[in-house]
């Protein structure tokens, strides 16, 4: 059996994302063809690695949602994909860049950590909740990484000491959909545990790293809602919320609590 | 602006967080000086009447003194920040010290904190949470204003699947059963180890297993690990032959799915704890040379069988992986009912109150097992979890048009 190319796959995409980048970097005096130009190129590469996604999947007779790999793999779309789409929507030329440069760097990781491409999906995975909980999460931390690159952006833009104010009422935007999705994520994985596993929450580690992640963005809403010219503060909260949601999505497999979960066939 | 000084109304992050140590301070000294004093909640009727005496008094608060600085503190965003942060920071610490088990450390054993769900200062984090959020849904919810739903579907339901979830873990019960084939059951054990008799019995007709098609890999005789470490799948199914792994180029010429040694082939029979085989073709592209042997992945009756290709390396076969297991059971009722289904991991079954999973069986015997675990699950507060869920569920649209509304510098939100 031949399996996919992913090599290939991912060479064009990069190539293509790559020009994007470079367009969006050089073209400013024809700005209006170059943003043409650099939404249908990284446009294209999505077109691509999507492409790739679906062949993966009739391949493996099976969701590709099951190893951390996978989920890269999904995350290296959607982000560029949130990135096109609110560049097209409000025009932020560093947020497409940023995310395209994102998505590369999570196809590079898929590449120098290559795939095992198992074909076999565990009986408590083979459940109708198995792709919107998995879906909805990595739209859900796509989103939220959106918010955290104009957090860093913010932060280095008053470090070089130039104005920012603009910048956290796009990053709520991006938190509260990211956090809509998130909520979405926990309550499907919820309701889901209570068929697969007889309980609908029992603090298995990724469960709680999960709702740590959950409660650290909404503290960041609750303290926006309140105090909205308080912007340092803001940004910091959102930066400490993204480390969290990374210790809940990898670092959690290298806790001293992770040898007691259910979810370390994601590892 | 003149400096407010602490306890001085308005109340603030200072008191938030003085209260937070406060309360983390009491966990512990509770939990180190009277342990015998556990965070247990009571059972059913008890739990109710606690869960209404608490919805009693934080609607009394709210009713009878609105202006009191308690009131207006707890149900402020300094109160819900710092009671989040509380409950955050002990999640942290549930997330990092391995849970219900001893632990090394002597300091953790004694504060609680390997057993935190049960512990005082989880507890004490909880009602100081809840109490802010239920007043800051009240404080939405009447008057009842239509603008407020959002708000409403997101407080109303959190703080109801968090408060009746906490309620109803002492009505929470799993028991497991071990059902062989052909063998009535009414007994079984519940979390903390007691044998429990049901008004029910369960007969396990029979127990099914699907497996995947077992895969290969290539070992080093000197250490037993896989050889091929540098290749994206040092696994292949049986199913993907022809394939290239290492140096070898591996054909399949037959397979059989049950088979027996029989001196040095194997043959197809049809045996409990026959395990599958195949005979391989075997070419090592270096010198092009080729070989043909057997590998069989053994079961708990026969040895694996491994294809030693050379003094380096060998092929061998992984037992295979479960793809769907499931248990055809009947169930008696003590009236003398039957009914019979099938359980399926994914797929409980409902009856009265209870709910029937399929849990495990024996591994070691794989698809011959005549055990089949099953548990059983009742937990009568799940439809006012639920409810809180699905507002929560609903809660999460409004939070969505949220972020699709583009803001203009220093707008406030449209959460309210």
């Amino acid at each position: 059996m031949a399996w996919i190319n992913f090599e290939g796959y991912a060479a064009v995409t990069l190539l293509l994302w790559l020009t994007s980048g470079f367009v969006l970097l050089f073209g400013k005096n024809k700005i209006k063809s170059a943003n043409k130009l650099a939404s249908l190129l990284a446009g294209a590469g999505l077109a691509c690695l999507l492409l790739f996604i679906i062949l993966l999947w009739s391949k493996l007779e099976r969701p590709p949602m099951r190893t951390l790999g996978e989920t890269r793999l999904w995350y290296a779309f959607l982000l560029p994909l949130i990135g096109l789409v609110s560049f097209l929507q409000w025009k932020y030329r560093w947020l497409l860049g940023y995310s395209l440069f994102m998505g590369a760097l999570f196809l590079g990781i898929n590449y120098l950590h290559p795939e095992t491409y198992s074909k076999s999906l565990m009986p408590a995975l083979q459940s109708i909740w198995f792709i919107p909980h998995v879906i909805v999460y990595m739209f859900a931390y796509a989103l939220l990484a959106a918010s955290s690159l104009v957090a860093v952006k913010a932060m280095y833009q008053d470090y070089r000491g130039k104005n920012w104010q603009t910048l956290p009422a796009l990053a709520d935007n991006f938190v509260y959909l990211g956090f809509s999705f998130l909520t979405m994520g926990l309550l499907f994985g919820a309701l889901w545990a209570k068929e697969a596993w007889g309980h609908y929450w029992t603090w298995d580690p990724k469960e709680t790293w999960a709702f740590i992640t959950w409660a650290a963005y909404l503290i960041y809403i609750h303290y926006r809602y309140k105090h909205l010219h308080k912007h340092k503060q803001a940004m910091g909260i959102l930066i400490i919320s993204f480390v969290l949601l990374l210790v809940c999505w990898f670092g959690v497999n290298y806790l001293p609590t992770a040898q007691n979960s259910v979810h370390t066939y994601s590892g | 602006m003149k400096q407010r000084n602490t306890w001085q109304a308005p109340w603030s992050y200072r008191e938030g967080w003085i209260i937070t140590g406060g309360l983390a301070i009491l966990g512990i000294v509770w939990q180190v000086f009277l342990p015998a004093f556990k965070a247990e909640l009571p059972r059913w009727p008890g739990n109710l009447i606690l869960g209404l005496f608490f919805t009693g008094i934080i609607v009394s608060l709210y009713w009878f003194f609105p202006k009191s600085s308690l009131v207006k503190w707890l149900s402020s965003v300094p109160a819900a920040v710092t009671s989040a942060s509380f409950y955050c920071g002990l999640a942290i610490l549930m997330g990092i010290i391995p849970q219900q088990q001893a632990s090394p450390s002597a300091l953790i054993n004694l504060t609680g904190l390997n057993q935190l769900t049960i512990s005082w200062i989880f507890a004490l984090a909880n009602l100081y949470f809840l109490s802010s959020l239920g007043l800051a849904t009240l404080k939405r919810l009447i008057p009842f204003k239509k603008k407020n739903i959002g708000y409403i579907l997101n407080h109303l339901g959190l703080w109801l699947a968090l408060t009746t979830a906490a309620l109803g873990s002492s009505d929470l019960q799993r028991l497991h059963m071990n059902c062989y084939e052909g063998q009535p059951e009414w007994r079984a054990t519940n979390q903390q180890g007691q044998v429990v008799e049901l008004p029910i019995a369960i007969e396990l007709l029979d127990f099914k297993i699907e497996e995947y098609a077992p895969k290969l890999t290539l070992i080093d005789n000197q250490t037993g690990k896989i050889a091929v470490t540098d290749i994206k799948n040092p696994y292949f199914s049986i199913t993907d032959t022809p394939f290239q792994l290492g140096d070898y180029t591996i054909e399949m010429e037959l397979y059989l799915p049950q088979a027996g040694l029989i001196g040095d082939r194997f043959e197809r029979v049809n045996e409990i704890g026959s395990p599958p085989a195949a005979k391989l073709i075997v070419t090592n592209t270096v010198n092009q040379q080729k070989s043909t042997g057997w590998v069989s992945s053994g079961s708990f009756r026969q040895q694996p069988y491994a294809f030693t290709l050379n003094e380096r390396h060998s092929l061998v076969m992984l037992p295979p992986e479960a793809q769907k297991y499931q248990s055809d059971i009947r169930i008696i009722t003590q009236e003398g009912q039957q009914l019979s289904t099938t359980l399926e991991v994914n797929k409980p079954f409902k009856l009265g109150g209870w709910k029937l999973y399929q849990l495990s069986y024996d591994s070691e015997k794989g698809k011959w097992s005549t055990l089949s675990v099953i548990e059983l699950v009742r937990d009568p507060w799940i439809p006012a979890v639920y409810l809180g869920i699905f507002m929560l569920l609903a809660g999460s649209l409004f939070l969505f048009r949220e972020g699709t509304t583009k803001r203009k510098k220093g707008e406030n939100h449209g959460l309210d």
